[in-house]
């Protein structure tokens, strides 16, 4: 974890993004068929994993507008080139505080199904490529919100995470997916 | 030898051969005039007959033993029944002509034959006879004779391809065969030798039953033609109409069913049956309008020749898809239309209530084509009722295949009451409209309206870049005035900016039509609906150039639908108690469309017997919607109507009375962001008022401020807005309230009903105190208040200051924001910041069950 803060620290432009990390990960255990990439991401101090096939980009923290009476893990709605979509604090859907925005935080897009929301997460630490072998399907028996997220983890190495499912966080807001068409007819 | 029967016959033969060569000739430019090719047709069948008479007699005279007098007879006889049988017919068509054409042709052929075996009788008894005839025959003239019968059969030749299949299969070897004698005997003949011609003569046998074989081949053409001709009693002018549906039908019996669909690559391919759907729409539009016209102005020769091309690029489209059944229908419904295009039938009432029953069956099919899978409803009844309607007779239906118009099978039945003068609905609009429609049409594509959608989100995106543009410009011009290139480039933002106010102003328009397409269906649903009724019923429509969001005009033809057929069902009186009440036995229905301001306004007016508010109060006491003791005004009473389940209509029928309508209306409309409103004077009519917002895409909004929070409030609900000092609000209980002019205004605080002390400690709070946008809140001395709602029941909505006004584009936040109490939507002003649009019938609605909660 010190690790991370270090390089965290070493990044001095928060206005850029870059990823570092095992980049080549996938041709070092060679066949990419079983390989799956992962961004890791900061929440309250400790990494999680999002499967990188959900994320469409990151962007970073700016104009979010306040909509009263949402859900209180939805903190907003921001302005993605034209569309609007909702911000979901991850931090307060895992049941920790609100922090306020630092350098680091960012506003990861995501998608499920053809929704797409913003999570807000602390910070972004690289991407990782796993190995099926490095997967372990696994639900969490945490007594906390934090560990609801979480659908299977990584035990690549000595380092543990968990691997959040974006389907459980739309199950978290009260999303139901069988509302689609009236999505449509707001859409329209 | 009779030399004056011989020149005769050369003359007919050679006058008869011209005109028909020149016949197929017009045929195969297609330029044939139908009545002048079945003129030509009969003249020349009456003069190839008079020619065998001539030679019968003659053979009758010199040889009145020889077996050719009966055979000659025959055909001769055969001939002029064919005549006869033009002369009943008193038509024409394509088909029958071209093998009409070629069965003379045959018979011309064998003219050629008999001849030959004439001038062989002759050399056999009287030789110097025989002399005679070949030196006046042999020569050219024989040759010519015989080139001139060849060349006309080869001509037929390559138009028979036309006629696809069996017949044409038929026919072509029909004619192979006398083509092949008269060829095999001009070769012969064209030695121009006499000695051969003699030598070939020697064996009249082969020629004489060359001449009998045709004969018989012919006279059984005929008979098979004649027999086509019975079914084929609606002919068309068609240049190639496929001869198998024609001949697969046998008159007598009930039509087979065919095929919905035949397999084609055509199908399959996507943008091709979108081109399909979109050009059929508009055909069956079309055609709807134009078919009610032609009811009005039967003789109005634009209408039918209207109707005339929409059908037949229908056909010929369905045709090449495949849409077999489709096909069929509409190729019925051409040739009947043909009919009436050469005034050989009157399109009365009844016929066009077959037509409109076809169209209502090619909609079905249509639909099914739309949803990619045949429907498999039978289309051989109406093609059997539409043939019948050629004919002229009446028909009974066993079913209308069709499900769309359960109106329709009734309208029959009261069809034949009503004489065929009385055109019941539909008002034709002024030629001049017509003419400035179509000249609009003419100058129009079709667009993609996703495609239109992306472009209005980036003209969105372009119009933020502008701000951002124009602050830069702003920056540079302050701080750094020294810049050389800083003049230039504010000249060019201010340019840039004009520029785009003019884009956004056109980009807005681009998905704007005229109202007049939603309206024009109902010229023909008002005439059902005053058939099926027994009333007389004028639809009179105004102002459908009226200009609207294309979303809103497809999505209000359903209300309109509803309130139109109220009008007729509820609102119209009989003739009869019309006449009795002293107003005249039509009634009229008045639907007309306006704009006013960022409105438009639909009324549909009518002068029936009007509503009763007392049976409505009634009626709602009964049903549990109002109390006994309730005071309500009428407007009140009225808006009952729009409740759930609210029905006055005493029996339910097929056209209202469920009472499942009303409430519906007004919920589309209100989904619409519209108001509807009834209004009624008892005896003398109802009026109903929707208004509807322009567009649904751009909304003028009222920026507003409330605890730093910004938000947006449709200008189409705010009536006014008005300063007021802290003191002048009095209290009612809990409710506040303000005396504005000669009403209470009740007030809500905005941050209060949204409960905006709810941001405290959020992450919008932080990133926004961060920015430090937060100004210095100085003491407020007066509020703003912005009247908002309905002018009858206004709300007053108290915020922190008023912002500006400005046009946005209302955005869905996605699905997990759709229930957030109160908004509408998100906005994304200039300057890429989100506000949210107030959705103030929610607002009014939820602060009012609020207070009942609190009472």
């Amino acid at each position: 974890m010190s690790n991370f803060n270090a390089q965290l620290n070493e990044h001095e432009d928060p206005g850029m993004f870059s990823i570092r990390g095992d980049l080549d990960g996938g041709k070092e255990n060679q066949g990419y068929s079983d390989v799956k990439q992962f961004i890791g991401l900061l929440i309250n101090d400790e990494e999680f994993l999002l499967p990188i096939e959900v994320m469409n980009e990151i962007i970073m923290v700016s104009q979010l507008t306040y909509v009263p009476s949402a859900p209180r893990f939805i903190e907003g709605v921001i302005n993605l080139r034209g569309k609007i979509l909702p911000a979901i604090n991850l931090r307060k859907m895992m049941g920790h505080e609100t922090a306020a925005p630092t350098m680091q935080s960012r506003i990861i897009i995501a998608h499920f199904e053809e929704h797409m929301v913003g999570l807000i997460v602390d910070g972004i630490t690289y991407v990782i490529s796993l190995n099926q072998e490095e997967l372990q399907n696994q639900t969490l028996p945490g007594k906390g919100r934090s560990t609801e997220l979480v659908s299977s983890i990584s035990k690549r190495g000595d380092k543990v995470n968990g691997i959040i499912d974006i389907a459980k966080i739309m199950m978290e807001t009260g999303f139901d997916p069988n509302a689609k068409e009236e999505i449509s007819e707001n859409d329209s | 030898m009779d030399a004056l029967a011989l020149t005769s016959i050369d003359t007919l033969l050679k006058k008869a051969l011209v005109e028909l060569r020149s016949a197929l000739a017009n045929d195969s430019k297609g330029l044939a005039d139908d009545a002048d090719r079945a003129l030509k047709v009969h003249t020349q069948i009456h003069e190839t007959t008079e020619l065998l008479k001539i030679v019968s007699t003659w053979l009758e005279k010199s040889h009145p033993d020889l077996i050719q007098a009966p055979c000659v007879d025959q055909s001769s006889d055969d001939l002029g029944d064919m005549s006869d049988e033009e002369i009943l017919k008193g038509m024409e068509d394509s088909e029958t002509s071209e093998s009409l054409g070629s069965s003379p042709e045959e018979l011309s052929d064998e003219d050629a034959a008999k001849m030959l075996a004439e001038m062989d009788e002759p050399a056999a008894v009287p030789p110097s006879v025989f002399e005679e005839l070949s030196e006046e025959l042999s020569d050219d003239e024989a040759a010519r004779l015989l080139a001139e019968m060849d060349k006309p059969a080869v001509a037929t030749e390559p138009e028979s391809n036309e006629l696809s299949d069996d017949e044409a299969a038929k026919l072509l070897a029909e004619m192979d065969k006398p083509a092949e004698a008269a060829s095999s005997t001009s070769e012969e003949l064209s030695d121009e030798e006499a000695a051969r011609l003699l030598a070939e003569m020697d064996e009249p046998a082969t020629a004489e039953d060359d001449a009998n074989a045709l004969l018989q081949k012919l006279g059984g053409a005929e008979e098979s033609e004649q027999a086509s001709k019975t079914e084929l009693v609606p002919t068309t002018s068609e240049p190639a109409p496929s001869p198998v549906e024609t001949s697969a039908n046998d008159g007598k019996n009930p039509i087979e069913e065919i095929p919905e669909w035949e397999e084609n690559d055509f199908q399959t391919d996507p943008e091709m049956i979108n081109d399909f759907n979109s050009n059929s729409d508009e055909i069956m539009e079309k055609l709807d309008e134009m078919i009610l016209r032609l009811e009005q102005e039967p003789t109005n020769k634009k209408v039918i020749e209207e109707i005339f091309r929409g059908a037949h690029t229908l056909k010929g489209a369905a045709g090449m898809f495949g849409f077999k059944a489709l096909e069929r229908v509409m190729h019925r419904m051409e040739t009947l239309f043909d009919l009436v295009r050469k005034d050989q039938l009157i399109p009365d009432s009844n016929i066009i209530d077959v037509v409109f029953d076809g169209l209502d069956c090619l909609r079905t099919l249509l639909k099914a084509v739309k949803d990619g899978k045949p429907c498999g409803i039978p289309t051989a009844d109406m093609v059997y009722a539409l043939e019948l309607a050629a004919e002229g007779k009446s028909f009974k239906k066993s079913s209308t295949p069709t499900v769309a118009s359960q109106n329709n099978a009734e309208q029959t039945s009261s069809a034949t009451a009503t004489p065929p003068q009385a055109k019941p609905g539909a008002s034709s609009k002024s030629s001049g409209d017509e003419k400035k429609a179509k000249k609009k049409e003419q100058s129009t594509i079709r667009v993609d309206l996703e495609r239109l959608d992306v472009l209005v989100n980036l003209i969105g995106e372009l119009v933020i870049d502008r701000t951002r543009f124009a602050s830069i410009e702003e920056e540079l011009r302050t701080n750094y005035p020294q810049v050389e290139l800083g003049g230039s480039f504010s000249e060019t933002v201010q340019l840039f900016g004009r520029h785009m106010n003019e884009i956004q102003d056109i980009i807005m328009k681009v998905r704007m039509v005229p109202i007049g397409n939603a309206f024009n269906k109902f010229t023909r649903i008002v005439r059902d609906l005053s058939r099926s009724l027994d009333k007389k019923i004028d639809l009179v429509i105004s102002g459908e150039t009226a200009e609207l969001d294309k979303t809103l005009v497809e999505q209000i033809g359903d209300p309109l639908i509803h309130l139109i057929r109220n009008s007729c069902d509820h609102g119209v009186e009989t003739p009869e108690i019309r006449t009795e009440n002293g107003k005249s036995p039509t009634g009229t229905i008045i639907l007309s469309a306006h704009q006013e301001g960022n409105h438009i306004v639909i009324k549909i007016e009518d002068d029936g017997k009007g509503i009763d508010p007392d049976i409505i109060r009634r009626k709602a006491i009964e049903k549990g919607l109002i109390s006994e003791e309730s005071v309500l005004d009428k407007r009140d009473i009225l808006g009952l109507i729009f409740e759930p389940g609210f029905s006055t209509a005493e029996q339910v029928t097929n056209i209202s009375g469920r009472g499942v309508g009303m409430d519906v209306v007004k919920k589309n409309i209100m989904k619409l962001k519209g108001m509807i409103e009834l209004d009624s004077e008892l005896g003398k009519g109802t009026t109903t008022t929707i208004r509807l917002p322009l567009t649904l895409a751009i909304v003028q909004s009222l920026l507003v401020r409330s605890k730093q929070e910004v938000f947006a409030i449709p200008l189409s609900s705010v009536i006014e807005s008005i300063r007021i000092l802290p003191e002048e609000i009095q209290k009612v209980g809990d409710a506040e309230v303000f005396k504005l002019r000669d009403r209470v205004l009740p007030l809500v605080h905005l941050d209060e009903a949204l409960d905006l002390d709810s941001k405290e400690g959020t992450y919008a709070e932080h990133i926004s105190k961060k920015k430090t946008q937060r100004r210095s809140r100085s003491k407020q001395e007066r509020l703003f208040v912005v009247v908002v709602g309905h002018a009858d029941r206004p709300t007053g909505i108290v915020v922190d200051q008023l912002l500006n006004q400005q046009e946005m584009v209302i955005k869905s936040m996605g699905g997990l924001m759709k229930n957030i109490p109160c908004v509408a939507g998100g906005a994304v002003l200039g300057h890429g910041e989100v506000v949210l649009v107030l959705d103030i019938p929610e607002l009014e609605e939820s602060t009012r069950s609020k207070r009942q909660i609190a009472a």
